[in-house]
């Protein structure tokens, strides 16, 4: 597990070493067990190749469960189709569910730019074997 | 838009379709119907997920296909697995939990399942009946893996793994024991989130 890390942290800092972008991001998904929000933050190439960091949690507890399934991780993506308005990502997000379960989550994602630096992104993935949909506000830093 | 954009937006929009034509459509969203066919020792469909909280709770219904005879007493009473977990990055024939059934002594028998450390402990926990649905627990504890069935705790088995963050990969319907399925078995699983 700690070869994991050190190799994603690896990853991430050499994408991150020639970031041109850093976009951060409230976001909401809907999964089958229900809403999770949260936040990203997200370095990204001239190329669009990007990784970062994000959290996310369900804002009420399920009472039997008793955990509000955090989920935090590293976020990498691929460009799969590139224009000036509209991109569309491959994306894997890897982490931790509730600090102790690794889970890593294919998607795909797109990005429609709403102003200079403004953007609304719009993801479906597979979350616990069925496909969730995600949503969210990006701000462009620099 | 450029001629190379179109392009990747037509070969995106096309591998969306195939895709999304090969889904089944289930009664119940939430339910999946997992078929061992003939000959076969794996369910379908064949998934791959990770469990995600420290409790894996769902409701199974087997139906008639879950009635067979192998006419050997040591072969019928190989336990088939229904559904149940790798523990912490082990492999499940390492350290695991799973609810495992057989049909034996015309009762559809259900088992607790698990591998520690190697070893294989089974311990009954009640009987079921085809088409009814039931309701499946294992808690993960520091310790134990604890068995519910129907919302009735029934026994505990000692757990032997010293990790606690990593992968615990879900293990679903699987025949044998050592003989395939001697014909198609239908179990319908609902996961319960």
């Amino acid at each position: 597990m700690r070869t994991l890390i050190v190799l994603l942290i690896l990853t991430v800092v050499s994408t991150t070493s020639r970031g041109q972008h850093m976009w951060l991001s409230m976001l909401s998904e809907y999964t089958i067990a229900g809403p999770q929000y949260g936040a990203a933050i997200l370095m990204e190439t001239n190329k669009k190749l990007g990784a970062g960091l994000f959290y996310q949690a369900d804002i009420q507890s399920p009472a039997e469960v008793k955990t509000n399934n955090t989920f935090y991780g590293l976020q990498l993506q691929i460009p799969l189709a590139k224009s000036e308005k509209i991109n569309f990502f491959g994306t894997v997000r890897g982490g931790l569910v509730n600090d102790k379960f690794a889970v890593i989550v294919p998607g795909v994602e797109t990005r429609i730019n709403a102003g200079k630096r403004l953007a609304v992104g719009f993801a479906m993935s597979m979350r616990m074997n069925y496909p969730s949909v995600l949503g969210k506000l990006t701000y462009r830093i620099f | 838009m450029s001629n190379a954009f179109k392009r990747s937006i037509f070969a995106l929009a096309l591998m969306a379709m195939a895709l999304a034509s090969c889904e089944p459509v289930p009664e119940n969203v939430f339910t999946r119907r997992f078929v061992i066919k003939e000959g076969s020792h794996y369910s379908t469909p064949r998934l791959a997920e990770m469990l995600q909280s420290n409790r894996l709770r769902f409701e199974a219904t087997f139906d008639q296909s879950a009635i067979y005879d192998f006419n050997d007493q040591a072969m019928q009473t190989n336990k088939n697995k229904l559904m149940g977990f790798a523990d912490c990055n082990s492999m499940h024939h390492e350290n695991s939990a799973r609810f495992g059934w057989q049909w034996y002594n015309n009762q559809l028998e259900i088992y607790a399942y698990c591998y520690v450390n190697g070893n294989r402990v089974e311990e009954f926990l009640g009987t079921v009946q085809p088409g009814v649905v039931n309701n499946y627990e294992i808690e993960l504890t520091a310790d134990a893996y604890v068995f519910y069935l129907n919302n009735e705790q029934i026994t505990s088995i000692g757990r032997s793994v010293d990790c606690d963050k990593g992968a615990y990969y879900l293990l679903y319907p699987y025949f044998g024991g050592s003989l395939p399925a001697p014909h198609d078995v239908t179990i319908d699983i609902t996961m319960i989130r």
